[in-house]
């Protein structure tokens, strides 16, 4: 038994893969490393698909990528409006880096977003995007009326959202994930062969996905809410 | 467990944000490019299939209208030739017809002064007979121009009670 909760520490603890010795050292966590590695891949994917794309006569792969693109266009529009156009790639980055990451622990390694430090990144980005998009597309003075809306009473949980919102992004995709892997690790333990397969359909397949799925929602619905226009 | 590194963090924005510039330049935009010419190309060809349906219209209502012509023209050709074959045939037959009237009329004078002839000569006959018996009853000749009057006189008293 202790021998297992060695072992569970060690795997819930964020293992440094690397140091660069620049600047006194600065570490490279092994969710970072695996991250690369997602990133890898999918630039890869990317380059390899969207090579040769017809206009005429498109194959079943490019339909298949087109249609995707489409539903991610046709999601921006309409939860953002006008201004869609700039956002659905970052969605789509965002969505597709946090849903391989998510679900790489089928191929046996850590998945990087039960690292907190990497959820933290990403719900940062979401807040500047959020945050930014409210004045950029509003102006200044726009922008923090956008504050005091729907009403002027609300002006101090808008305020608080700035830090909520992030943080809740950010312990929401951590927490659900970290928790998957800790239960696919006691389960492995338990029981090694079989069961935590089936499992793992579960824990990582479709958890990792619907998490992907809130996050870039929620990220696309806060944008929405701080640059539409009131119908 | 809870702990943030903040190289960690910086890693990971600028793993975004490279995955972000790569991603948007080859993966989006490659395939939002083709969704965008393939809506020009539906554009256009909606646009030019519209086109040539109006210039098939068009077309179709020339033709109408020189079919409507040529039927009219043909109309009138028919019409012109049956007035013209009406006129001739009544021509004819108005010639013919007055041929007939005049092939009658001349055979019918014709009749008519043979029967006069004939009569004519009946009476001269007759009346020389007349003479030669009236000679005999008065066993004289009667050839004087007197007798002859006479004779006529009698004669057309007879032909007219005959």
């Amino acid at each position: 038994m202790d021998a297992f909760k060695e072992m569970l520490l060690e795997e819930l603890g964020t293992p440094t893969a690397f140091t660069i010795p620049l600047l006194g050292g600065i570490d490279v966590s092994q969710s970072v490393v695996v991250s690369w590695i997602v990133m890898a891949v999918l630039i890869v994917a990317a380059l390899c698909l969207t090579r040769n794309l017809k206009v005429n006569n498109p194959g079943k792969v490019q339909m298949g990528l087109e249609s995707a693109v489409q539903f991610l266009n046709g999601f921006a529009e309409a939860n953002i409006g006008e201004h869609w156009r700039s956002f659905a790639p970052w969605l789509g980055t965002v969505a597709l880096y946090i849903g391989f990451a998510n679900i790489i622990g089928i191929f046996g390694f850590a998945p990087p977003t039960k690292d907190v430090s990497i959820t933290a990144a990403l719900a940062i980005m979401s807040m500047l995007l959020i945050y930014g998009a409210q004045f950029r597309y509003n102006g200044l003075l726009g922008g923090l009326k956008r504050f005091a809306e729907p009403m002027p009473l609300l002006v101090p949980i808008n305020l608080m959202e700035v830090a909520i919102r992030p943080l809740a992004l950010c312990m929401r995709l951590f927490g659900n994930v970290l928790g998957a892997f800790i239960i696919m690790e006691m389960l492995k333990f338990v029981v090694p062969v079989l069961v935590p397969a089936v499992f793992s359909i579960y824990f990582d397949l479709f958890d990792g996905l619907i998490q992907t799925v809130v996050f870039v929602f929620l990220t696309t619905q806060f944008v929405g809410e701080g640059i539409k226009a009131e119908e | 467990m809870l702990e943030f590194h903040l190289s960690t963090i910086i890693f990971t924005i600028i793993n975004l944000l490279v995955l972000y510039a790569v991603l948007r330049k080859v993966l989006f935009g490659r395939v939002n490019e083709v969704l965008k010419q393939r809506a020009a190309q539906v554009q256009q060809e909606i646009t030019s299939a519209q086109d040539s349906n109006r210039q098939a219209q068009e077309l179709k209502e020339q033709y109408e209208g020189k079919l409507t012509d040529a039927r009219q023209e043909a109309a009138k050709i028919v019409a012109d030739a049956q007035t013209r074959a009406q006129r001739v045939y009544e021509g004819k037959v108005a010639e013919a017809e007055s041929e007939a009237k005049r092939l009658r009329s001349e055979a019918q004078a014709q009749i008519a002064s043979e029967r006069e002839a004939m009569l004519q000569g009946a009476r001269k006959e007759v009346a020389s007979l007349a003479l030669l018996a009236a000679t005999k009853v008065a066993g004289r000749s009667m050839d004087g121009a007197d007798d002859k009057a006479f004779v006529d006189e009698f004669l057309s008293e007879v032909g007219e009670r005959a």
